[in-house]
């Protein structure tokens, strides 16, 4: 800086420049009229917009997506379909929760393995007694009731104490026990002391009457091939109609893309532009889900083909 | 009705109780975004924009610091911002040199102000230094309102800047000098009027 232009400055000293700013510093200066108007109004309709924008949220699967909506809850129900089945322990076809001849409960075919283990016999089948309280109070099977059995294999009579519990009757079996037929024991049993409804998921069951019975796990678990198609074919209309919107959402973009070059600062259509791309995300995401359960589905026929 | 209460208020979403605070506050966040930008024009959109800013995380406002305070922080920053991205695409400075055929000549920009004698009133005196403040180059003005406006220590400035201390001590050197020159520039103006008018009589 020159030597004059120094001194010159040294006029002002600093304690005054000091001073004027502290005045400056300290003065408050009024806004404008129509200020506070023109605040408040930008801030309602950001409130608006907002609330707008929170509404557009909520409606998503309400509003303009009611197809993704009724697609995506037709995935739910489908999805849900086998799980159902497998609680129930049946197909749509059999929606019978009791008992089907020649099968027995997990607490039944426990009580038999203990039978066995301790007649080691071979040749008896499952016995269906002397399990629940219910059954406890079955009628006494006389040698004259099983022996009209054609299938069981009689050598004593057995009395087994009607207040005898459980395990106290699988302990006093005797040896060459005799196992009557579940018929006999379900037309002599009280209506009340039926069996109660758990079966068993690991057990094979043997085919009865000439018709394939799946096992239990296969009735819960595996839908029916009938059942299994429907989904996929249910999963292959919802991509149909998600590609479909995929192919308009795609144009679109390109539309507003094309708008947006000629108009690069139109807030808005970028707005809508993001929206759109958004919105296309979430198809593509939809598809591959979608994709996934038919592959799934897919193996689950090709599985059920196999075990028939 | 109580700050505190309003504040509470506009944290559930009550934009009435907003609106009150609004006006209890817009001419200190307008007086502060008015002394960074330098201009109306300017200040009114920063104010609006810190106020709308303060709307939408009022509710991450903890009354650690007064609401004053904080609303105030939220302005500067929002003046800061924009500032600072205006520097990165125009750097104008004062000091350049404008080449012309005759030479090179030191730019000057035309002053609204009025002369020292037309403020003799406080409030005048306040404009003046603003309109001078007003002309002053961005990286310099920040650094006075920073300084002079808001108290900071000049490591504080230096932290808030990303630059050094010495950039700091040096633009606030330089920004006085500039104020001090604009001073003297109007009492020699204000003198040859005064001799001139004299003359005349």
């Amino acid at each position: 800086m020159p030597e004059e232009k120094k001194n010159n400055l040294g006029q002002i000293s600093d304690e005054a420049l000091d001073a004027l700013l502290a005045q400056w510093a300290e003065a408050e200066i009024t806004p404008p009229a129509g200020f506070h108007e023109k605040t408040m109004e930008r801030l309602r309709s950001l409130e608006t917009t907002e609330k707008k924008q929170n509404g557009k949220l909520i409606s998503l699967f309400a509003g303009r997506k009611k197809w993704m909506s009724a697609a995506a809850a037709a995935v739910l129900v489908l999805c849900c379909i086998p799980v159902v089945q497998g609680q129930l322990g049946g197909t749509g076809d059999q929606p019978v929760i009791d008992t089907l001849p020649g099968q027995t409960t997990m607490v039944e075919q426990k009580a038999a393995e203990e039978a066995t283990e301790t007649e080691a016999q071979q040749d008896v089948s499952v016995p269906n007694q002397a399990v629940t309280q219910a059954k406890q109070q079955a009628p006494q099977i006389t040698n004259t009731d099983t022996s009209a059995n054609t299938n069981q294999v009689q050598e004593q009579p057995v009395q087994q104490p009607a207040a005898e519990n459980t395990a106290s009757v699988q302990n006093q079996q005797p040896q060459n026990m005799i196992v009557e037929d579940t018929d006999a024991v379900a037309n002599d049993a009280d209506a009340s002391a039926q069996p109660i409804a758990a079966y068993s998921m690991d057990e094979e069951q043997p085919v009865v009457s000439g018709v394939l019975q799946t096992t239990k796990t296969e009735r819960g678990v595996i839908a029916t091939a009938e059942q299994l198609q429907e989904d996929l074919t249910c999963y292959e209309d919802a991509i149909a109609v998600l590609t479909d919107n995929i192919e308009t959402l795609q144009q679109k973009i390109a539309e507003y893309d094309a708008q947006l070059q000629n108009e690069p600062d139109n807030i808005e259509l970028q707005k809508e532009l993001d929206a759109l791309k958004e919105e296309l995300k979430v198809h593509q995401k939809e598809i591959e889900n979608l994709e996934g359960l038919v592959k799934e589905v897919k193996e689950k026929l090709q599985q059920a083909d196999t075990a028939e | 009705m109580d700050e505190t209460v309003l504040i509470q208020k506009s944290q559930q979403g009550d934009m009435d109780a907003f609106e009150q605070l609004v006006l209890l506050y817009e001419k200190k966040v307008y007086t502060i975004a008015y002394k960074y930008m330098g201009n109306h024009e300017d200040a009114s959109d920063m104010a609006q924009e810190a106020l709308i800013k303060a709307y939408q995380s009022i509710g991450s406002f903890r009354g650690e610091a007064a609401f004053g305070t904080w609303l105030g922080r939220i302005t500067a920053n929002k003046c800061l911002d924009v500032l600072r991205k205006r520097q990165r695409v125009q750097v104008t400075s004062l000091d350049d040199e404008v080449e012309l055929e005759e030479g090179s000549v030191k730019k000057e920009l035309a002053s609204e102000a009025a002369t020292p004698e037309e403020h003799t009133v406080q409030q005048e005196t306040v404009q003046y230094v603003q309109d001078m403040i007003g002309q002053m180059r961005e990286e310099y003005r920040i650094v006075l309102v920073l300084r002079e406006l808001e108290g900071h220590s000049y490591e504080e400035i230096a932290s808030m800047l990303s630059c050094s201390l010495g950039t700091v001590k040096s633009r606030i050197s330089r920004a006085r000098n500039y104020l001090k020159e604009q001073i003297l520039a109007d009492k020699k103006m204000e003198g040859s009027r005064n001799s001139a008018r004299r003359k005349k009589e």
